[in-house]
């Protein structure tokens, strides 16, 4: 009952005009950048990060989630379309689902998608709208070494699914760690690695560096393998899915809804093993599972359920540990402390406004996303046709200005350049940044975490494993290293026996 | 020995082993009592472990054929980089609009390689539609160049 009271606080909040307003810009702005080609849900809140830190709180977040799960929408539709995952949650939709574009069928596909996404983005709501505050309360209870723990956890698992080798993800979180200790120390307040530059004392900006890796990194790949596309989507006829395949989908919708759910709480799982295991499931448990791959219905339906379900989800750690789930929710955890909130299990009680505003305004949000996106199908099919040449030089101004406006400095620009290079480099060299991004927001809370679990203990690294939840957190995070380190051992056994 | 790998990690060590000297000279501290320098140098040395882990794994795996058209693709980064460097440079001298207008210009219509109608036409456009958007609704200062504007 007490929930309910806060909830409708909540819609009170989200309800005034100037955040619908805000609201609608953020779901519209996601839903297109996700739609154009080469941009995910990271490029987009990258994008309008420096927009949002012009507004008042509260509305800079309503506006920041809008972006993230619309741009999940838009992703789906590019899939569906031309066969371009605008993000990796999306890429097991391209299979079943272009294979329905193909057979004309785009309709229906698209219908289904943002059906599924609606129905399993408002359950992953209700469960945070439960589950939040009940989690905070109980995180309250953690202390540093918790919070240590916490955090190894989610980068480890992070590092698993990025797709590097166990040893680069590694080597890319330590480096994304490192550039969060650059500025002036907390605690004695004391310049680390700041070569005497002004602009590094405060600590190395978030916006310049994300800026270059998801703006001027993905720009730089995407030039050099060529300008040409030549995909152009048809018609899009019979939006509504009949009869038939409701029937079909209310079974993958469900069960990846709660998959999705499941996994997008995890600090570091997010949605793209909860896409992949929907459809590896659903070929699993379908009766004749030669369909799939040649457009079964119910491998659009389960996998775009269970991203947006977890991408929901994703918010359950960010607000009420204030840990990020996923490199998206990094991103939002950055733009927090950009907007002088830091997320943390008080978090709840301290800011009611905003933590009950984001949760009431992504109710609003996803109505806005269904009764958007069915009859606006026609206006993205436009915006896919947009060629990539046209485009690039957009991104680019884009976040030129957007990173000179922050703090009108042109030597953060100069950053941005930078890291749009190392990013490039690291691309090409298989070292995967998302690990460094999701560190480097991480760094100042890790590293408090890590000293104040050494006072408490008076030196010893025994306090991680002395602590029953802790260890239990620490033996989790063990498990998922061990078991990434498999394949590996096995690899090596392989070369000894050759 | 794979070039490719190498020379990566090789960097990759010398950068953990820079961050461990940096962090050591910043005072560690002791445990009980953590200094600036102690998380930093764990970092470093960890890095510089990992990497040297990499490096002796380059050693061993067969070298990747390289690719002719390496050198030719890169030629568009190349520019793209080249642009970036010029509006930083060219922002605060000669205004936004002006180095905005060149910025574009020169994207859509060399690299992009558009006709040159749709190249200027597009770039007046996306300049006047961005110095709306930040100067009018949003209110930001944006450099003012020696004509005025």
């Amino acid at each position: 009952m007490d929930t309910l009271g806060h909830l409708l606080h909540g819609f009170s909040v989200t309800l005034q005009p100037h955040n619908l307003l805000y609201c609608f810009l953020g779901v519209f702005g996601g839903t297109l950048v996700g739609v154009l080609p080469g941009l995910g849900p990271q490029s987009a809140i990258v994008l309008l990060l420096p927009v949002a830190v012009y507004l008042e709180p509260v509305s800079a977040i309503i506006m920041l989630a809008g972006v993230y799960y619309g741009s999940m929408y838009g992703g789906s539709t590019t899939s569906i379309l031309v066969n371009i995952p605008g993000e990796g949650a999306s890429v097991v939709t391209c299979i079943d689902g272009h294979q329905m574009a193909l057979q004309g069928r785009a309709g229906p596909a698209l219908g289904i998608a943002a059906f599924g996404s609606f129905i399993a983005g408002t359950f992953g709501l209700l469960l945070l709208t439960l589950a939040g505050g009940p989690i905070a309360d109980f995180a309250l209870r953690f202390g540093p070494p918790e919070y240590f723990a916490l955090m190894c956890l989610a980068l480890v698992i992070l590092i698993n699914l990025s797709g590097t080798s166990l040893r680069k993800g590694l080597i890319s979180a330590l480096a994304g760690l490192f550039l969060g200790t650059i500025g002036l120390d907390l605690v004695t307040g004391q310049p680390r690695f700041a070569l005497g530059l002004s602009v590094l004392y405060d600590g190395i900006g978030l916006i310049p560096v994300i800026m270059g890796l998801y703006g001027v990194a993905e720009v730089l790949i995407n030039v050099e393998q060529g300008l040409a596309r030549t995909v152009a989507p048809g018609r899009i006829r019979n939006i509504l899915p009949t009869r038939d395949d409701w029937r079909r989908s209310a079974g993958p919708i469900t069960r990846g809804t709660l998959l999705g759910s499941l996994l997008g709480t995890l600090p570091g799982a997010g949605v793209v093993l909860a896409s992949f295991l929907s459809y590896t499931l659903e070929r699993r448990v379908a009766k004749n599972p030669e369909r799939f791959g040649h457009g079964a219905i119910e491998g659009v339906a389960g996998p775009e359920s269970a991203n947006n379900a977890a991408a929901q989800c994703g918010f359950i750690p960010l607000l009420s540990l204030g840990i990020p789930a996923n490199v998206a929710t990094a991103l939002l955890l950055g733009a927090f402390v950009i907007l002088g909130v830091q997320p943390s299990p008080t978090l709840i009680n301290t800011h009611p406004d905003l933590f009950w505003g984001t949760v009431a305004s992504m109710y609003v949000g996803n109505v806005m996303l269904l009764v958007l996106n069915l009859p606006l199908i026609g206006l993205w099919v436009q915006i896919l046709r947009i060629p990539y040449s046209m485009l690039f030089p957009g991104v680019l101004l884009f976040g030129l200005i957007g990173v000179y406006i922050v703090n009108t400095s042109i030597a953060e620009v100069w950053i941005m350049i930078m890291f749009g290079l190392i990013g490039y480099v690291m691309k090409k060299t298989d070292y995967e940044f998302a690990p460094m991004v999701l560190a480097m927001v991480i760094a100042p809370i890790f590293e408090n975490a890590f000293r104040q679990s050494l006072i408490l203990s008076g030196g010893s690294f025994s306090i991680f494993v002395t602590q029953p939840l802790a260890a239990f957190l620490v033996a989790c995070a063990a498990i998922a290293l061990v078991l990434q380190l498999i394949p590996q051992i096995r690899q090596i056994t392989g070369t000894l026996e050759k | 020995m794979s070039w490719g790998q190498l020379l990566p990690a090789m960097i990759w060590v010398a950068i953990g082993s820079a961050i461990a000297a940096g962090a050591y000279n910043l005072g560690l501290g002791a445990l009980n009592r953590p200094g600036p320098g102690l998380f930093p140098f764990v970092i470093g040395v960890s890095m510089t472990l990992l990497s040297l882990s990499v490096t002796a794994t380059a050693f061993r795996v067969a070298k990747a054929p390289a690719s002719a058209t390496e050198a030719k693709r890169a030629l568009p980064v190349v520019a793209v980089v080249a642009a970036l460097i010029f509006y930083t440079l060219a922002l605060e001298r000669i205004g936004f609009v002006l180095c905005t207008l060149l910025f574009l210009i020169g994207l859509l219509g060399v690299l992009g390689r558009n006709s040159w109608l749709v190249a200027i036409t597009a770039s007046a456009g996306i300049t006047v539609g961005s110095y709306l958007i930040f100067a009018k609704l949003l209110k930001i200062n944006l450099p003012i160049g020696p004509l005025g504007f």
